[in-house]
């Protein structure tokens, strides 16, 4: 599992931007979403996941907006940009690159 | 108990700066914490288990605060390597238009001879004149290559990409510095022989210039002994 937590922890970034890709949302829902997807096994630290944001955010992969919840407190959004899905296609390429390798290296 | 949520997320952000960034970060992780927690006591758990799994999964947030390096993402952005390619090719382009100069003054020397000016020696030096610009280009293209930090060094492949990232950050800084000297040494050539008219003892400089690019070398192989692990 160790090995598990440590690649997803690595990938923390094009798997954000993948659950973007689908729609906009927000932190927890982002980390509930992967929970479910990993059968309840795998779950983002909140810090991993917040500090993925922001440099997600300042290579312009992704922009952020406050919700307009009319209760309680508001949300903070995050939507991928252009700029996103071309950095999120060319990862995706290399990771499946690495993984054949890897596949080929670990038989 | 989300009072005691509240109050953990102040104690940890004590610390932040006091920044509009930091308070809507904390804003954004408290609502989002109150959301698990919310969902947790809905699932059937206690109030104090969930408080604890929210209070558990928050992580190290420290990472967050330091947090300011923005280009360790993924791999150097296209943006970039776009630039430092064109920024290369013209400073290639540059050289040859130097060098294009210098051939064509030193052929009105050999039809205008007759003038008194030397056309020859006015072409080199507009010449060495034009090879300032690519060559400050090409040092600033080198060091283009933004430095590749990452704060958990715990797996494979991100070991892997730090030590390749810096072995071609030094390779081109290496090729960069190559390129001055050479640079330097033909510039040097001309104007010694030039001054002095030595023409047949300053071809020295090529086998100086040579010493220095092996020195050189030598230094860059010795330094990484102490990066690899």
């Amino acid at each position: 599992m160790s090995i598990t937590s440590d690649i997803l922890r690595g990938h923390t970034e094009a798997i954000i931007l993948s659950h973007l890709l689908e729609q906009d949302s927000y932190g927890y829902q982002i980390n509930k979403d992967i929970l479910k997807k990993t059968n309840n096994t795998y779950e983002l630290k909140e810090a991993t996941l917040y500090s993925a944001f922001r440099r997600l955010e300042q290579a312009g992969y992704i922009r952020t907006y406050w919700g307009d919840e009319t209760v309680g407190a508001r949300r903070r959004y995050y939507a991928i940009t252009d700029e996103g899905r071309k950095a999120y296609q060319e990862y995706k390429k290399e990771w499946q690159e690495a993984r054949e390798m890897i596949d080929q290296l670990l038989k | 108990m989300k009072e005691k949520i509240r109050q953990h997320f102040n104690q940890i952000f004590a610390d932040a700066p006091k920044t509009r960034k930091a308070l809507d970060l904390k804003q954004e992780m408290v609502q989002n914490a109150m959301d698990k927690y919310d969902d947790m006591v809905a699932d059937g758990y206690s109030e104090e288990d969930a408080y604890q799994n929210v209070i558990e999964s928050i992580g190290d947030v420290s990472e967050l605060f330091t947090e300011v390096e923005d280009k360790n993402l993924l791999t150097l952005p296209e943006k970039d390597r776009k630039k430092k390619a064109m920024l290369t090719a013209a400073a290639v382009g540059l050289y040859i238009f130097a060098g294009g100069v210098f051939m064509f003054f030193a052929m009105f020397n050999d039809i205008f001879g007759s003038v008194g000016v030397d056309f020859a020696s006015l072409g080199f030096v507009l010449a060495i004149l034009i090879c300032i610009a690519p060559t400050i280009m090409l040092v600033y293209a080198a060091n283009m290559y933004p430095d590749y930090i990452k704060k958990e060094k715990t797996d494979m492949v991100e070991q892997y990409k730090e030590v390749k990232h810096s072995m071609n950050k030094e390779k081109a800084v290496k090729r960069s510095i190559d390129t001055i000297i050479w640079t330097m040494a033909l510039i040097l050539y001309f104007v010694f022989s030039f001054a002095t008219y030595c023409w047949h003892i300053t071809w020295v400089i090529f086998l100086i210039a040579g010493c220095i690019q092996a020195i050189v070398g030598l230094l860059f192989a010795l330094k990484p002994e102490e990066k690899h692990l």
